[in-house]
């Protein structure tokens, strides 16, 4: 009979579900596939977190922090899981270093991907320099603390935020008609940096929906636009183009309420990347058989369970982004009860 | 009775009296006529008016024509709307499909502006007849010889809109002709040889597509200029025909 829980992903979700674990005195096997813990958020230097604004290493930190010094937590980073064998609670999983670990649960906190905005060709990314993501836009505050035009690195007058790219369209087959969730709120947050920071610098949010739900709609919604004066605009970006004549870009679209075409000149844009399944989550997904959406590919709760982290193989808990886009303080949530129910599952069994 | 409310639609465009002045009944069974073709339930899905279709329309920049407003009216089912649209608004639409490629829920306003105008010929609307009319000559050229224009075609009056320059290009046709380096035809009546055979097949295909009977309910005048060359080649086939069996026997 295992007694051991194996964690595989490193980021919020994963961090929280170890050291839950690691709490309760289980021994816990926590792997990572790249050479640090934290996810995409400390992994990929965000700047500021919604909802609560606090930054990566200050919520995602003391995580990180409590799992390397709890004893029950074994690390290892740089390592995958490769093959799986066995039911529960006698998982024998053969890990990418050679070594085998027998397991009683499984937690999968494989998480998400952004959108490659290549894929977006009308909207010029890896054309044009000043169309950058908003991940590039979190890390040029995060890296160097102030906003820039990539092309000439002078402060742009314009800013366009372009919503839901990658988001809510069947234009990229079946894969990404999802909302991404977090990219409304982001902006806004972004939106209102920028003009606190820099008052004489415009700010644009392009939307079809602003989707800043629950809680969320005052500080980025109604906040952007009142305290920090982000304008927003209805209409979908149809195309970026570039004017050589004044190096700036146009954007290209309908104001839909107005009703009235337009393609207006700005000097930086940033698009709102939408959510994916990760390459680990796919991979996960088949080598412990666990059930996707034949769709958007990310992994689908157990049909006849009304929880959210129950997965369609018994002993197996599902957490965070590798579901669906979800916000960091869920993800958190979610990798705490997916261990503790990772616990029961093997304490009941030691005590049967 | 009360002042009838005038009812608007695109950027502003009035209700035209005569849709108003149809009967309710008719404007259904067109609007169902639409709505029943096989490609319909492919081209019409949800709609966010998030505006790319009509961002992206070449039409819209120069035309009151919106391809959002086109998807908008067939999931209010307007009758009046779309009706009145068929008789006007859908023929600025150039056909580009700009619209299909780009709308984020695979809307096809171009394919509706398509079937709209199929039901508004085949039903031969008078707005109908008077947009084809400038057309005749091409409609002429495509329907006996399968080419949309020939040098022939280049006469003053008929391209305004080409300019000036034209002028000059329209002078000794036949010598420029025989100036491009690469087989033409040698012709100045189509853009390239076409095949007696490759016509009498295209004839065929108006014939069982129906192709001939919408032609004669919109323009019989154009119909019998065109049935007479048909009917002219189809004689020399069969001509041709019957001399090659006589040759073989």
């Amino acid at each position: 009979m295992a007694k051991s829980v194996l964690v595989i992903g490193g980021g919020p979700a994963g961090l929280a579900a170890a050291r839950t674990l690691g709490k309760l005195g289980i021994h816990t096997i926590l792997v990572e596939k790249e050479g640090k813990l934290g996810g995409r958020p400390i992994l990929e230097e965000y700047h500021t977190l919604i909802p609560r604004k606090m930054k990566p290493q200050q919520v995602i930190g003391p995580f990180i922090e409590e799992v390397q010094n709890n004893p029950n937590v074994e690390v290892k980073l740089n390592t995958e899981i490769e093959a799986c064998e066995g039911e529960a609670p006698n998982f024998k999983v053969t890990l990418s270093n050679g070594e085998t670990v027998e397991v009683g649960a499984i937690v999968v906190a494989t998480g998400f991907q952004h959108f490659d905005a290549k894929r977006k060709g009308e909207l010029g990314y890896g054309i044009y320099p000043d169309v950058i993501t908003n991940l590039e836009l979190e890390q040029m505050f995060s890296r160097e603390g102030k906003l820039y035009r990539p092309s000439n690195g002078e402060l742009p007058k314009r800013v366009a935020f372009v919503f839901c790219v990658g988001s809510r369209d069947r234009q990229l087959g079946v894969t990404n008609v999802h909302c991404c969730r977090y990219g409304c709120a982001l902006s806004g947050l972004q939106g209102s940096e920028i003009r606190e920071k820099y008052p004489e610098v415009e700010v644009f949010c392009y939307y079809m929906d602003v989707r800043t739900y629950g809680t969320w709609e005052y500080p980025f919604y109604w906040a952007p636009q009142e305290k920090y004066g982000v304008r927003y605009v209805r209409g979908r970006i149809a195309e970026i183009t570039y004017s050589p004549k004044d190096g700036r870009l146009r954007v290209k679209h309908e104001d839909t309420i107005v009703q009235r075409p337009a393609e207006i000149p700005m000097d930086l844009v940033v698009l709102v990347l939408g959510m994916e399944p990760s390459e680990g989550t796919k991979k996960v997904a088949k080598i412990l058989g666990l059930a996707q959406d034949p769709d958007n590919q990310f992994l689908i709760p157990a049909e006849d369970s009304g929880s959210n982290i129950i997965s369609n193989k018994a002993g197996i808990f599902i957490a965070g982004a590798c579901k669906g886009p979800i916000d960091i303080e869920s993800s958190l949530a979610e990798g705490e009860a997916a261990g503790a129910e990772a616990a029961t599952f093997i304490g009941a069994k030691v005590s049967a | 009775m009360a002042e009838t409310q005038v009812r608007k639609y695109g950027y502003n465009i009035p209700i035209s009296e005569k849709t108003l002045q149809v009967p309710w009944e008719e404007k259904v069974r067109i609007i169902e006529e639409v709505k029943s073709d096989f490609r319909f339930k492919e081209y019409l899905f949800g709609c966010l008016n998030c505006g790319v279709c009509t961002a992206s329309c070449p039409s819209n920049r120069f035309f009151d024509y919106s391809p959002r407003e086109i998807v908008q009216r067939f999931l209010e089912n307007d009758i009046d709307v779309l009706y009145d649209m068929m008789h006007e608004y859908i023929w600025a639409c150039s056909q580009c499909f700009t619209c299909w490629i780009r709308c984020p829920f695979v809307n096809n306003p171009g394919g509706l502006v398509i079937i709209m105008r199929e039901v508004a010929v085949r039903n031969a609307f008078e707005a109908t007849k008077d947009l084809l009319k400038p057309y005749g000559r091409v409609l002429l050229k495509v329907m006996t010889t399968g080419n949309q224009l020939s040098a022939d075609m280049l006469q003053p009056d008929f391209f305004p809109d080409w300019g000036p320059k034209m002028l000059d290009n329209m002078e000794n046709l036949r010598a420029k002709r025989m100036a491009i380096p690469f087989d033409v035809g040698k012709s100045v009546k189509t853009a390239w040889e076409v095949s007696l055979q490759t016509a009498i097949e295209m004839y065929q295909i108006w014939r069982e597509t129906g192709i001939f009977e919408m032609l004669e309910k919109l323009d019989p005048n154009l119909y019998n200029v065109i049935m007479d060359i048909v009917e002219e080649n189809e004689e020399r086939w069969e001509e041709l025909m019957e001399e090659m069996e006589e040759a073989e026997a």
